[in-house]
């Protein structure tokens, strides 16, 4: 059984004064420091990071952070586009389940802002198939597409996307890592100029920088009078890179094929689930998110967004995207996996502070990468 | 993505094959941020159109007024020129949608 034992995250942001090494250092050294365990009791790394080669012109990162933390132990990158931070995770859950008396840093980290928007939305759109991206189709584009087989299958309009928006940036305001502090009203949403109709700005994570870490073991030592949670499943599942090959637009295979594993191997139900972050790169992805995972009925998810069931101020028992989300802590690419775990650690150690959703026992993280091409699916507990 | 005269080559060899077919939306979006080669082009069009004899392929629309512009609604597939011509400057051309009238 694998305990994660530690979180750090850089802010998010637009971090001019920071490189992708300069943030990968800071996110190693920063959980080293907290948690008063130095690089030799580090058995290996596991990171996540999408860009490097495109954006950076940078490969071989592991010999990048081999220099950066005068170490010599393997170093293992993961690359599945948004969910490069969710694929180190479960890779290093594998990891640790063939290999007894081990602990492990897990790092992500993305520098997204160095180069333009039109760029960057290139850089992306090389997680979309070449079909995809021959047409002009870009990364918002295939979720547009996605959120229009919803929206016109099931009656719902753009006033129900942008009330993911407003409640993830809600959260936001109380992370004092997140991007976006402040609060956006359904207004403010519809008025904001589309990027890819019917999505706009405001329906759409931001491009951020940012670095997260954690530290995993199985070494019981090492779990000893530190604040800890148990990870009682991690699953991952694949699906066609484009769309147009799928069987159905208005859901994502992947996120119900590793929720229904991560459910079955952690032995919970979703009803025990306390708080979750879901991957809502886009807002119409939150919607297919919670009703892929099971936690709402297919069709019904422009409703229950509207009437914000998953707000911490709902009531609800189960609170969604406590971090602010894509949306609002923002999206440096190969970190967010990482910093959707590292919430999830936050909040059932009773260290998320303004944000504390009380009596957190369960947790789950979803991670996405592409338009669904790859989902990684993980849960824990205390 | 790499605009290899060598990568146009091989695509428009299956290009031609896609000519002249009648399908219906399945979905469409209108792209306001495009990639360096598509972005004097914005805003343009992009459908996703089950092809009456095959599968399901991805195309810009033209040539439009908005009430054709619907899910559900009737293409057809002809030649165009695609964006702006790379560093290489070969003019490429592609598989684009006209509504079937």
């Amino acid at each position: 059984m694998s305990s994660i034992i530690g979180y750090y995250s850089t802010p998010f942001g637009e971090l001019w004064d920071k490189s992708l090494d300069d943030l990968f250092l800071e996110a190693a050294t920063g959980i080293m420091n907290d948690l008063q365990i130095e690089m030799k009791q580090i058995d290996a790394i596991f990171f996540g990071n999408m860009l490097g080669g495109v954006v950076e012109k940078q490969l071989l990162l592991s010999a990048h952070l081999s220099e950066l933390l005068d170490v010599n132990i393997p170093i293992y990158r993961t690359e599945a586009a948004c969910a490069s931070g969710g694929m180190a995770f479960h890779t290093a859950h594998e990891y640790l389940k063939s290999n007894p008396n081990k602990t492990v840093l897990v790092l992500g980290a993305e520098k997204m802002t160095d180069i333009t928007a039109s760029e960057i939305t290139e850089a992306l759109a090389t997680a979309a198939s070449h079909k995809e991206q021959s047409v002009g189709l870009t990364f918002p584009g295939v979720y547009a597409l996605m959120a229009q087989v919803y929206l016109n299958k099931y009656g719902y309009n753009e006033e129900h996307l942008a009330a993911i928006s407003v409640k993830n940036h809600a959260h936001g305001v109380l992370n004092d890592k997140a991007h976006f502090r402040r609060y956006v009203t359904i207004d403010n949403v519809l008025e904001s100029p589309y990027v890819a109709y019917p999505l706009k700005v405001l329906d759409s994570s931001p491009i951020s920088d940012g670095a997260t870490a954690l530290v995993m073991t199985n070494d019981s030592q090492m779990v000893q009078n530190r604040k800890s949670v148990t990870v009682l499943s991690s699953e991952t599942a694949t699906d066609t890179i484009s769309i147009a090959k799928r069987k159905r637009l208005d859901e994502v295979e992947s996120t119900k094929v590793a929720g229904n594993n991560a459910f079955l191997k952690a032995k919970i139900n979703r009803t025990d689930i306390d708080v979750m972050e879901v991957h809502d790169c886009f807002s119409i992805a939150e919607i297919l998110a919670l009703e892929d995972l099971g936690f709402w009925k297919k069709g019904q998810g422009g409703r229950l967004a509207q009437e914000m069931v998953t707000h911490r101020d709902s009531g609800n028992n189960t609170i969604v995207n406590t971090s602010g989300g894509l949306k609002a802590a923002g999206h440096p690419v190969g970190s967010t996996g990482i910093k959707q775990i590292g919430e999830v650690y936050l909040q059932l150690t009773r260290q998320a502070q303004e944000r504390q959703v009380k009596n957190a026992s369960y947790g789950l993280a979803h991670n996405v990468g592409g338009s669904g091409g790859v989902a990684v699916v993980s849960i824990l507990g205390i | 993505m790499s605009h290899s005269p060598v990568k146009i080559w091989r695509k428009q060899k299956t290009d031609r094959d896609l000519l002249g077919k009648n399908g219906t939306i399945i979905s469409w979006t209108e792209i306001n941020v495009a990639p360096p080669q598509y972005s004097s082009k914005t805003p343009y069009t992009v459908v996703l159109v089950k092809l009456d004899d095959s599968s399901n392929i991805y195309g810009q629309m033209v040539d439009f007024e908005k009430k054709d512009r619907e899910i559900g609604k009737k293409v057809r597939s002809i030649l165009r020129r695609n964006g702006d011509v790379g560093p290489e400057d070969v003019l490429e051309y592609t598989v684009k949608f006209v509504p079937l009238s």
